[in-house]
């Protein structure tokens, strides 16, 4: 009788059922796949929280989460898989065997084009040697969100760049200029926060000058 | 769509992903929303998926925000769409479609009791299978509990109307003893406040 006791019934009211969720209270096809999935741990969820809604195009974006996640096909994954390949140095530099955190950190050209980043935006840069911490340390500290979702979408624009003009290099031959790679990165960043923010107002000039007053200007509406 | 897929070879990831989004898993849905997927064609259509973009499967069906691609897992996807039904079926209070399997089958309960009885329809037995998706080790009775109260709907020993639990489980040996098993709160009710 225990048990029951702390039942209340309410005479008026006829016997229905109540959704558990208690975030959308009314049953929805969506709550319960959720039920369905299992469960993860909550460490990934900061980092990829905003990632997809960071600005930068969708195929840039897609091999920034492959860099993460270390799923890009290097020349050292290549080689694990069984392919034959000549050389496994790294197609940037030439030095070092070409592994995911060499291409896009620590190899001697693409740090050329971060720290030329790091200039531009006026900060000191750092490199990690794991993609997911340098890329949790890239984020700036003191400013609005909305800063660093357009900041976060330069890092992702600089992963981009770096591999397509690895592969360019690779299948077309050519040079590979750091700086050609940063202008290219002002370029598309400019572009895409152009086209996927509201109330841009900010030439490519200032935008180039200016990187920090114009990432303030711009106020992110959330939907 | 065999045209379209041999055409993929040309394009990025990113327009893979979407092109998968956009039409194998969405093409299925309608059909989802009403039957359950044989297995057969589930893997088939994973198949395809699968073969038309080369990521590890954890991370295919993850959802973005957990670092994965957001990619629909078609069996889940199809257990919740059949679950609306259920969720219909125990939570309106009237329409004819439910009324008819209220009369042939005595309602939402019947799925509850796993008996198979070759008068099920085929649709009735796959929403059977639903309720308790073994899988994941899931029931569909945990995720709703019962408001309102008036006691005339809720069985009071089979329905988990106190906590998580039913109250047969528990008390088995009173139940046993019980005279009226299939009894509502109601009439239960009035008999302990008359003695």
């Amino acid at each position: 009788m225990q048990v029951l006791g702390d039942q209340r019934i309410k005479l008026d009211k006829e016997d229905s059922w109540a959704w558990k969720d208690k975030e959308t209270v009314v049953f929805t096809v969506k709550s319960v796949y959720k039920v369905l999935k299992e469960v993860v741990q909550g460490v990934e969820r900061e980092l990829y929280g905003g990632f997809w809604r960071l600005k930068a195009q969708p195929s840039s974006q897609l091999i920034a989460w492959r860099v993460l996640e270390d799923k890009i096909a290097t020349k050292a994954k290549l080689v694990r898989r069984g392919l034959c390949m000549t050389t496994i140095t790294c197609c940037l530099c030439g030095e070092e065997e070409e592994i995911t955190s060499h291409l896009f950190y620590t190899c001697r050209v693409s740090w050329l084009v971060w720290s030329k980043c790091y200039e531009w935006m006026g900060l000191a840069g750092i490199v990690h040697r794991k993609p997911k911490k340098y890329f949790e340390s890239f984020r700036m500290s003191g400013v609005k969100e909305s800063v660093n979702e357009i900041w976060g979408g330069v890092w992702i624009v600089v992963v981009g760049e770096l591999w397509f003009h690895r592969n360019k290099r690779i299948f077309r031959g050519g040079r590979i200029y750091h700086i050609e790679i940063f202008t290219l990165t002002q370029i598309k960043a400019w572009s895409w926060v152009l086209s996927k923010m509201h109330g841009v107002s900010f030439s490519y000039l200032d935008w180039c000058l200016e990187p920090l007053i114009c990432m303030r200007s711009i106020n992110v509406s959330r939907r | 769509m065999r045209t379209r897929l041999s055409k993929g070879k040309f394009i990025s990831m990113a327009g893979r992903l979407c092109l998968i989004k956009s039409v194998l898993s969405a093409l299925p849905l309608l059909f989802l929303s009403l039957f359950k997927m044989s297995v057969m064609v589930m893997k088939e259509i994973v198949r395809l998926q699968r073969n038309f973009l080369w990521v590890s499967w954890k991370k295919f069906c993850e959802s973005k925000e957990d670092g994965g691609l957001g990619m629909i897992d078609l069996r889940r996807s199809n257990n919740s769409l059949l679950d609306k039904w259920i969720w219909r079926l125990g939570f309106q209070k009237t329409g004819l479609w439910k009324e008819i399997l209220d009369s042939k089958y005595g309602g939402w309960r019947d799925l509850r009791s796993r008996r198979k009885s070759r008068t099920d329809s085929l649709w009735w037995r796959d929403l059977k299978e639903v309720w308790s998706f073994d899988e994941l080790k899931y029931k569909f009775e945990d995720t709703f509990s019962w408001e309102g109260r008036n006691g005339r709907e809720i069985r009071f020993w089979e329905d988990k109307w106190v906590g998580n639990f039913n109250l047969k489980d528990i008390f088995l040996r009173l139940f046993n003893i019980s005279s009226n098993k299939d009894s509502s709160i109601w009439p239960a009710r009035e008999r302990s406040q008359n003695s």
